[in-house]
């Protein structure tokens, strides 16, 4: 029996044995590192000198043309591609005299509504080896651009002064140019990232400044004629004050030399007047303002919290470097809090949109649906916090040290030059005493100037919560104050 | 009247862009060199004397696909947990030293691959390579089950966010399990011995590739890299890393997905043969080109105005899904007439002689795309650990060498109607959740 029952022992351990094996993997072999250690291990190397002479500001070539246009050259001698594009500040969605949805549609107008060359013949679409010129209405420029690769800057250029000086308008493309444009509008708009900045936008700032960033309904949009096209166009994309960029493997002679010849005698006449635009009040009074957007998206609630933050023609580096502090990054407050140590969202992000007139701070990400009050009130704390104690020097740094990667250190690219060169151009700097002045720029800015933009900035009391969520989040807001229920296409109950 | 001025726009992307140039620039960038490390470890060194910055990739041959049975997501995990420390860079962890020297960086897991993609200025090049050989030789060192608890609440929120993927499903369904993004998989039984399993089976120098591309001296970095990386030892266990086999499309399978918000899509995937050369690699992206350009025009030409039409291909090691996606944006589309339009298409793209000028302008789209990838650190890292420096010219060669009617017999060949997976992406308000797999038909079960 004994014997029996050790066979029958030894047949339940194996089968057992056999079962876990499908569940379990090979135990890791031991020691668990096997490389042999060193004594240059043990400490960070410093950074060595890397020889060649590139500098990452490459040579920029300024020229301003006698009817306004400003030419920059971004030189890259060993990039094998180049971008071409202009760059209209009074065509931005906040900075243009016209409607958003007019600004979008006179643009993309610009590109499909048809071209007239050296005998009148008339063409369509402006593609340059497969590559079709991209037009954007940002918040403070409007942009068209085109890529191509290394050689082609000429016949970028063409392509660019076709599209600009003698664009036909087409009327039958008028038609597909808005379907095109409606279609845009309701895929940006059937997004939780449009709805809730959509609400925090109206809540804060009114529609009008929601119209703006977001653009307004398909009504609009559909009710332009080509006239309001062409006088969108004589308005806002005109050579004064806007630039042209060209960046990558150019001869800087050769295309200043071809710019000034393709736009130097580029002079429309006096814009006609815009229509005054409406200038709506916000929604909300302020305070602490929780909005719920009914979504069902399972375990997971989408969270985004707005307020005001400085607009464009204010300095708002601080600031930046603040949000930068605040959620700009994985070893952020908000991030370290949440995602480092708890593990309760893939991380949250913090954003700054700077328009003319104004800004918007924004936090947002996804959080686990039941700890969602937590995040709230982390990143509410955390915003206080921010106003009432200096970042000390190890974390200033560190939010330099990413900001400075995210605006500087991504310039790899000539997409990135040429957003670069719009953004400063929008900021009304040169691209060049921009790049040069960045690092002493942020370097300047202490402890203390931090502190002083969250003091005047934040609103920790103040801000516009938006979550998408199903009912067991809305329980839970509840305990936070009173939520507003807002369900997409019908606004709020 | 308007459908032909649409027409003649879609004709538009043959007729103008027939005139340019070749990439002459990238004949300056082929002083590459690859080479192997007495462990294993292959090394490609791309000097770009002209950028501020080096990019560094280092790629393992091992991704999702090698996930044991009932141990989905433990790739991922791992990816992420090897940012949590290391030895010598204590419990900290990898992403404040990537911050203090003002890096970029990103990790993924694919399915057969998982990357690490770093970019400083020049001068951080020592430290980023000390950085991945921490990883690669010390990461166990700082994976502690603490870590490992947080780490596995924050993938599991990742896949939750990335529910709304409807590749992983594809994925999912193509390859037989949960891959990286479809599920949450068996994240909540993995433990710290899986995942420091995984790591000695997947982590190791002969499964790995580097690559370095910017400005740095060649001698300087080969030393450096010596240096680091030269000493890592691989644990005794086998090591794992093949990649996914070519899966079987038995007949025409169907795949829906459910989502409460997104706009209605349709993926249309064949499995194509690849050897990872770049020649192959030209001829795939020349059939990208063709056969996408006219799915893109039929379908903007039938009444899908506004849609999006996207072709592209992903490739594996021993094979390549090619896809065309069509997002259709404006309400949900009588999905029979839109697949008979794909089918069309191809009929007509297998069939239509392609003029030489068009064959011109195919050439010069596909250069034009390799130069503009090129000039991208994150796409040139890519290329070259797929293809080494010698990649660009052959590739170079192999579009200059393009032949009309071949392109014309791969799209018959290569895309047949009958063995092809169809994925539809059904707005569905009443779902919870984002990406609810619905009716699945698979002709091979």
């Amino acid at each position: 029996m004994p014997l029996m029952s050790a066979r029958w022992l030894g047949l339940a351990v194996a089968l057992g044995c056999a079962c876990a094996g499908r569940h379990e993997l090979p135990a890791p072999s031991m020691p668990l590192v096997v490389t042999p250690d060193a004594p240059f291990r043990t400490t960070q190397p410093a950074p060595h000198e890397a020889g060649g002479e590139a500098a990452w500001i490459p040579e920029i070539t300024e020229q301003r043309l006698e009817n306004g246009l400003m030419v920059w050259v971004v030189s890259r001698p060993s990039s094998t591609s180049m971008v071409a594009g202009l760059v209209f500040p009074d065509a931005g969605a906040t900075t243009g005299a016209d409607p958003t949805e007019l600004l979008r549609l006179t643009a993309r107008m610009l590109r499909d509504g048809g071209t007239r060359g050296p005998a009148q013949a008339v063409s369509y679409g402006s593609w340059l080896n497969g590559s079709l010129a991209h037009v954007e209405v940002g918040l403070t420029t409007a942009r068209i651009s085109i890529r191509g690769i290394a050689g082609t800057a000429p016949e970028a250029i063409e392509i660019l002064a076709a599209m600009v000086r003698s664009p036909v308008f087409d009327p039958q493309i008028l038609d597909f140019a808005k379907v095109d444009e409606l279609i845009d509008l309701q895929s940006r708009s059937n997004t939780l990232t449009y709805l809730s900045q959509r609400i925090a936008l109206e809540n804060v700032f009114g529609d009008d400044t929601a119209d703006r960033v977001l653009g307004s309904g398909d009504d609009a949009l559909r009710a332009y004629d080509i006239e309001a096209v062409k006088a969108c166009y004589a308005r806002a994309f005109r050579p004064e004050g806007a630039v042209l960029v060209i960046v990558g493997a150019v001869d800087p002679k050769l295309v200043l030399d071809l710019a000034a010849q393709r736009f130097g005698d580029w002079r429309p006449a006096a814009p006609p007047p815009a229509a005054p635009r409406k200038k709506s009040k916000p929604r909300a009074a302020g305070g602490l303002r929780l909005n719920l957007l009914g979504e069902d998206l399972g375990d997971q609630a989408d969270l985004l919290l707005v307020q005001p933050g400085p607009a464009a023609t204010q300095d708002g580096l601080a600031f930046e470097l603040l949000a930068t502090a605040a959620a700009g990054s994985l070893l952020s407050r908000v991030n370290l809090r949440l995602r480092h140590d708890q593990g309760m969202t893939y991380g949250v992000n913090a954003k700054v949109l700077r328009g003319k007139e104004f800004g918007l701070f924004l936090m947002g990400g996804t959080v686990d649906v039941g700890l969602i009050v937590t995040a709230v009130k982390t990143m509410l704390e955390i915003l206080a916090d921010l106003q009432r104690t200096p970042l000390d020097g190890a974390e200033l740094a560190a939010a330099k040290a990413v900001y400075r990667s995210r605006r500087v250190g991504s310039l790899v690219t000539n997409d990135a030059f040429f957003a670069e060169a719009a953004e400063a151009f929008g900021r009304s700097e040169s691209l060049a005493e921009s790049l040069r002045t960045f690092d002493a720029r942020l370097d300047a800015i202490g402890p203390q100037e931090v502190l002083d933009a969250a003091q005047r900035y934040l609103r920790p009391k103040d801000v516009e919560i938006v979550a998408a969520g199903d009912e067991l989040a809305a329980r839970r807001l509840w305990s936070l104050g009173p939520v507003e229920y807002y369900r997409s296409g019908k606004g709020y109950d | 009247m308007l459908v032909p001025k649409r027409l003649s726009i879609f004709g538009i992307a043959f007729a103008v862009c027939s005139a340019l140039a070749t990439p002459a620039a990238a004949s300056e960038k082929r002083d590459g060199v690859t080479y192997r490390l007495d462990n294993g470890l292959r090394v490609v060194l791309q000097p770009m004397a002209g950028l501020p910055s080096v990019t560094m990739l280092v790629s393992y041959g091992t991704g999702a696909s090698a996930d044991p049975p009932r141990h989905n997501g433990l790739a991922h995990l791992t990816e992420h947990l090897t940012y949590r420390g290391s030895r010598h860079i204590g419990k900290g962890g990898l992403i404040p030293v990537l911050h203090s020297i003002g890096a970029e960086y990103r990790g993924y897991t694919a399915l057969q691959s998982t990357g690490y993609v770093t970019t400083a200025v020049a001068e951080q090049l020592p430290a980023m390579l000390w950085l991945e050989s921490e990883r690669m030789g010390f990461a166990l060192d700082g994976i502690d089950a603490a870590a490992l608890e947080v780490e596995r609440r924050v993938v599991v929120n990742e896949v939750r966010e990335r529910g709304g993927d409807v590749w992983a499903h594809i994925a999912d369904e193509l390859y037989g399990r949960d891959t990286v993004y479809a599920e949450e998989g068996d994240s909540g039984r993995l433990t710290l011995g899986d995942v420091q399993w995984f790591f000695q089976s997947a982590y190791r120098p002969e499964n790995a590739t580097l690559v370095l591309f910017g400005r740095f001296d060649p001698d300087r970095a080969r030393a450096l890299v010596d240096q680091y990386f030269g000493p890592i030892r691989a644990s005794g266990l086998a090591p794992i890393g093949e990649g996914p086999p070519p899966p079987k499309l038995c007949g025409s399978h169907t795949l829906d997905v459910h989502h409460p918000y997104r706009d209605a899509s349709l993926d249309v995937v064949w499995i194509v043969p690849y050897d990872g050369s770049p020649e192959q690699r030209a001829r795939i992206d020349a059939l990208t080109l063709l056969a996408g350009n006219w799915i893109r025009g039929t379908i903007l030409e039938s009444g899908f105005a506004g849609a999006d039409v996207y072709a592209r291909a992903t490739s594996f090691s021993t094979h390549a899904l090619w896809s065309a996606t069509i997002e259709f944006n404006a309400g949900t589309p009588a999905w029979k007439h839109a697949e008979a339009l794909v089918w069309h298409a191809l009929t007509t793209a297998a069939s239509e002689p392609i003029s030489s000028a068009q064959l011109r302008s195919m050439r010069a789209e596909l250069l034009t795309d390799l130069a503009l990838a090129w000039d991208d650190p994150s796409g040139a890292v890519s290329f070259l650990a797929d293809h080494g420096p010698g990649g660009l010219d052959a590739y170079r060669k192999a579009v200059e060498s393009l032949d009309g009617a071949a392109m014309q017999r791969s799209v018959a060949e290569l895309l047949p109607q009958d063995r092809v997976l169809l994925a539809r992406w059904i707005p569905k308000s009443d779902v919870s959740g984002l990406g609810v797999v619905g009716r699945r038909k698979d002709p091979c079960r």
